[in-house]
């Protein structure tokens, strides 16, 4: 169990060049979050990001057999996803007026098209740490603080007393503590 | 199969920005090593640019307005239509093996054909290696020369199973083939003084070893422990070089003590892997289970580290138990390391040199085993794009 927890990246990977469904997921449960926020960060429209998210992964899919790193896959995609953000943008533009110029236009620059990719990877691993706690810990802690659920109201919801609530919100700071210290701060500010 | 050769150069470039957001990130968690830290410095230091960014992304706020939006934004719609839009493979059934017992034959020669079809698939890469590496490094295996007290040695390999020798009232037993046992004869004899043995696993070589309190070590290759045949004192002291991982027998009343250069670590029962070859830039003490304590003031709890080097105090930070521990699982694994830290690990099993003919600073991921020859390891990085290779006479060269 313990070596296919290791292999996974490399064993992902090569399930993806041959076609397989769980690879795929894997890809996709890892990236679309990335891929929709950097969308977002160009174009400031929700559904235009989700849509060119989706269409990136059909792209990358018919050259599959082409990624062996993730890495370079991972890459492939941001690009994608850039290209169509900015195509929807000039389109989205003209639609709406002729007059806006190209000025508007700042992500062309190397500079941001860095910072939106570095913005889209550092929350992707964060999230990666907070979907480490226990689930039905992580699961609390995000329905008070997310969701900015009353404790009862999580207990009602998820079948649990309120005791039990709040020892495993007590838990869950504790570990978000160490993997998260800035958002623990931020919760803090909350009432228990 | 072709090569994309333009998605790897795209991924040099975005080399640059995961590497920022993996330190970035790390800083938030608290889990950077000295080196990373020093490394976002000098990033958030290029440009007000980059420290703009740095500290955007390190807000509160914002993070918290992210982490909410990345709730209110649902994958699952999106996965479902990709799915029936998508044309999948069904992954080869295992399974067939042991529901048609009967037909384990015909069942084997079906696996062949699937062995050969994954090696025919994996011969469609494009495999420059032949061209490349004319020479290949076989991997390490269980090589150790056992050093007695009266300074006799013994080469380990080359000795049959069974009982090697006596030191008074220790047996010194071969188990298999990478393992040896010191067993006390008559425990009733009072167990007198301390004679000291030494185990050294070459480079290129591994080796196991249960300690007479029933303490296992395993040793990585170009790693010696000097250890005493029976501890009879206060406490139960060892001696390391190199890099061990250690399963402790609780024993309250005499603490085990693992010396490794100018540091100690103090151990009642548990399981930990030290790290302290001289060519690596700090001594590592990875806490898997239980609790140690380093040079007398610092308590690790499990799944933390300390790190200590020369200019620094100890520093404990979260530990990558994956990547740590890998190698006594058999495994290579790295996650953004950089090429010198992979080489020198390559170095110690493969019994090689390595001369760098350039500086690389790409940072690495991938894991293999380390039961695979040398080419097979250094083809994995040259996938990357940024970084080729050539072995000769025991020497690899690294060229950009």
């Amino acid at each position: 169990m313990r070596k296919q927890v290791i292999h996974s990246e490399v064993e992902m990977m090569a399930g993806f060049r041959l076609g397989h469904e769980q690879s795929f997921t894997e890809v996709f449960d890892l990236l679309y979050h990335a891929l929709c926020f950097y969308a977002l960060r160009i174009t400031k429209d929700q559904a235009a990001a989700e849509d060119i998210a989706e269409e990136s992964f059909v792209k990358v899919w018919e050259r599959r057999q082409n990624f062996i790193h993730f890495p370079v896959l991972k890459s492939f995609l941001y690009t994608t996803v850039r290209n169509a953000s900015i195509n929807w943008q000039k389109q989205s533009t003209r639609q709406k007026s002729k007059l806006i110029d190209l000025h508007s236009f700042s992500e062309n620059s190397e500079h941001s098209k860095l910072d939106n990719i570095i913005a889209a990877e550092t929350l992707r691993e964060l999230y990666a740490a907070l979907s480490n706690l226990p689930p039905q810990c992580r699961k609390i802690i995000t329905m008070l603080f997310i969701e900015g659920k009353k404790p009862g109201q999580v207990a009602e919801a998820l079948e649990l007393s309120v005791a039990n609530v709040s020892t495993q919100k007590k838990r869950g700071l504790l570990l978000l503590r160490k993997t998260l210290p800035h958002l623990f701060l931020l919760f803090s500010f909350f009432p228990f | 199969m072709m090569k994309d050769d333009d998605s790897i150069e795209r991924a040099k470039m975005d080399q640059l920005a995961f590497r920022v957001a993996y330190l970035i990130a790390g800083f938030l968690q608290e889990n950077l090593t000295e080196t990373e830290h020093q490394e976002l410095d000098d990033w958030i230091g290029e440009s007000m640019d980059n420290q703009r960014l740095f500290e955007d992304m390190t807000d509160p706020k914002n993070l918290e307005t992210w982490l909410k939006w990345r709730e209110n934004t649902p994958s699952v719609p999106t996965l479902d239509r990709l799915k029936s839009r998508l044309e999948f493979t069904p992954p080869a059934k295992k399974s067939v093996l042991r529901s048609f017992w009967p037909y384990v034959a015909a069942a084997s020669i079906l696996l062949g054909a699937a062995i050969t079809f994954e090696w025919i698939q994996n011969k469609a890469k494009p495999e420059n290696l032949v061209q490349t590496m004319p020479k290949d490094l076989l991997p390490g295996g269980n090589h150790a020369i056992l050093t007695l007290s009266d300074g006799r040695t013994i080469a380990l390999d080359s000795a049959g199973n069974g009982n090697l020798t006596q030191q008074g009232n220790v047996n010194i037993h071969k188990q298999d083939s990478g393992l040896i046992s010191y067993q006390v004869i008559n425990p009733s004899v009072s167990p007198g003084k301390e004679e000291y043995n030494t185990l050294t696993a070459p480079a290129g070589g591994q080796f196991r070893l249960i300690l007479p309190d029933g303490s296992n070590v395993l040793l990585n290759a170009g790693s010696s422990l000097k250890y005493p045949t029976v501890f009879s004192g206060k406490k139960r002291l060892v001696i390391l070089t190199g890099e061990g991982y250690f399963e402790v027998a609780k024993d309250p009343m005499f603490p085990f003590e693992v010396s490794a250069g100018t540091n100690t670590i103090q151990v009642l029962g548990t399981h930990f892997n030290i790290n302290a070859y001289a060519d690596e830039p700090a001594v590592r003490v990875t806490l898997e289970e239980g609790s140690v304590m380093v040079n007398q003031k610092t308590t690790l709890t499990p799944g933390w580290q300390a790190q200590i080097s020369p200019s620094t105090e100890v520093k404990t930070i979260k530990a990558d138990l994956e990547t740590e521990l890998a190698w006594k699982n058999d495994l290579f694994v790295f996650k953004q390391a950089p090429l010198d830290e992979v080489m020198r690990q390559v170095g110690r099993w493969y019994k090689c040199e390595v001369d760098f003919k350039t500086n690389i600073t790409d940072h690495f991921n991938f894991s293999v085993s380390r039961s695979v020859p040398v080419s097979k390891l250094l083809h994995f990085l040259e996938e990357t794009g940024s970084v080729h290779f050539s072995i000769e006479d025991k020497k690899i060269t690294v060229m950009q």
